[in-house]
Order: structure tokens, then C-alpha cells, then sequence
């Protein structure tokens, strides 16, 4: 057996209960992340996944590896920051997500007090580029809201699949 | 390039435009009061810092009297070109090109 077999991340249960969405969550401190997908295992209705490393190269490696379908990430509008975290950056981590993962739905938790930052951010949502965005504290109720639709897109995408198996499968004369 | 490359380059192209201020969306959203120099919304017709009345003309009508610019999307382009690279749009002549007086 080798060491590198990739993780089997087909569902065991699928069937008997419905399968929660895997969330990852990529804050810009390993701290940060750890206590959001802390607080995201107590919120429920999700299986939370913490990326240590928020550098883009991980952040796509990981969500791709671990079939992720919602994808939280953290901006940091700070000058002082290491790495660029702003809008944009965080933008094109979530085309190289999507197109791995088409149905994941990205999300962007932004500080408050960057009101400049807000054109850019409607406008990504606007193209369709990120889900949504929140500013200041993710709320619970707001979390749940994304919650179900990335629920929702797990149904659709599973019901696609069912569909094009079924076809697959008809008897051919 | 895959369709899905060309579009998203373009979408984050405006993003990035967006979020540090040179597009031309982020210049028609903007006026300038002529008394305190303060930026203001482009709904907004008296200053939000001095009070004083603000002019019609969004920074973009600035922007654009001084810089050929695409009528399509608003890019500024060179004064040889003859197509827009951003949108592809046959550009007038750049004698065409209105003036407003600042």
C-alpha cells in the first residue's frame, strides 16, 4: 500500500443521512483559522477544514484535494501584510478553485473600516467571481445562509451525477 | 486560452481596477469639491466636508478630457489606436473627441 493513496472522499453514509458540506476556511493567521473552524464545528451542519497555509498554491492544492464545497478566506487590506490579501488576490484564488471545483462557492470575510474596498467587492460578486462577502464579524445566521447553498449545489451536483450514471447505465438493444 | 480564462481575466481585471481606483467605474463614481478638494459620491451635489456646491462633471469627465478613451467602455486608449483592446469597439477619430473645459 502506498503512503501517498489518495484519501477515499466518497460519502459512507450517503443515503442513510444527508451529507454536510465541507467547508474550508483559510484565515491569515494559522490561529485565526484554527478558531474559525472551531467555531464553525460548534455553529453544526457542516464538516469544517482549517488551511493553515493561506499562500494561493495551498489554498487551491488542499480544496481541490479535499473536494471542498464552500471556501471561506480571510482579507487583510493591511500595508503591512506579507503577502497580498486583498480583493483582488483573493479573486484569484477563487477561479483557480472554481475551476477545479466548479459548484464550490467562495466567500470573503473582510475587516470593517475599508469602505474604498467595497466597489471592488460588490463587483467581484457582481461577475460572479466570489458567492459573497461579509464585513466586520461573520454572524452565524449568515454563515447558515451559505451553509445551504452550498448544500444546494451539493444536491444539484449529486443529482447530475445520479442523472448521467442512469444514463450510462440504460440497456442498450 | 480556455473561454472560462478569457472571462475571468477579464472580470478580475475589473476588480483590480475597481479596488485600487484607475478604472474608469471607480473615477464616474467620484467628484472632487473644487473649494476643499475632498473626494465626494457622484450622487452627492453639495460637499459632504465644506458644504460647498459640487460640480456636475464626475472625475471620469476630467479624466476624459484629457485622455482619449474608448466611448464603449470608457479605457483610455492610445491616440493611434483605432479599436479598443479592451471591448474591441471601433474608437472615432481623436480629433472627435469632446473637450470639457476644467
Amino acid at each position: 500500500m502506498s503512503i501517498f493513496r489518495k484519501r477515499d472522499l466518497s460519502p459512507g453514509n450517503y443515503g442513510t443521512e444527508p451529507v454536510q458540506p465541507r467547508v474550508a476556511v483559510c484565515f491569515t493567521t494559522p490561529t485565526m483559522t484554527r478558531r474559525a473552524a472551531d467555531w464553525l464545528a460548534r455553529l453544526g451542519g457542516c464538516c469544517p477544514l482549517g488551511i493553515l497555509s493561506d499562500r494561493s498554491e495551498d489554498v487551491i492544492w488542499q480544496c481541490d484535494a479535499e473536494n471542498v464545497d464552500l471556501l471561506l478566506l480571510e482579507t487583510d487590506f493591511s500595508p503591512a501584510a506579507e503577502d497580498t490579501k486583498d480583493v483582488s488576490a483573493r479573486c484569484d484564488i477563487a477561479i483557480e478553485v472554481r475551476r477545479r471545483l466548479p459548484e464550490c462557492k467562495v466567500y470573503l470575510a473582510c475587516e470593517d473600516g475599508c469602505p474604498e474596498k467595497l466597489p471592488a467587492l460588490d463587483k467581484a460578486v457582481e461577475l460572479a467571481l466570489i458567492d459573497g462577502y461579509c464585513v466586520g464579524g461573520l454572524t452565524s445566521q449568515q454563515m447558515h445562509a451559505w451553509l445551504i447553498g452550498a448544500a444546494e449545489a451539493m444536491e444539484r451536483r449529486e443529482r447530475r451525477r445520479e442523472q448521467a450514471y442512469r444514463q450510462d447505465s440504460l440497456p442498450v438493444d | 486560452m480556455t473561454e472560462y480564462d478569457l472571462e475571468t481575466k477579464k472580470a478580475l481585471r475589473r476588480v483590480l481596477l475597481l479596488e485600487y481606483g484607475f478604472g474608469p467605474e471607480t473615477l464616474r463614481g467620484r467628484k472632487i469639491c473644487p473649494a476643499c478638494g475632498r473626494g465626494n459620491g457622484a450622487y452627492r451635489t453639495d460637499c459632504m466636508s465644506c458644504g460647498a456646491a459640487l460640480p456636475n462633471e464626475t472625475l471620469y469627465d476630467f479624466y476624459r478630457a484629457r485622455h482619449r478613451c474608448c466611448p464603449g467602455c470608457g479605457v483610455v486608449v492610445t491616440d493611434v489606436a483605432v479599436y479598443c483592446p479592451e471591448c474591441g469597439a471601433h474608437l472615432p477619430e481623436a480629433a472627435e473627441q469632446q473637450e470639457i473645459s476644467v
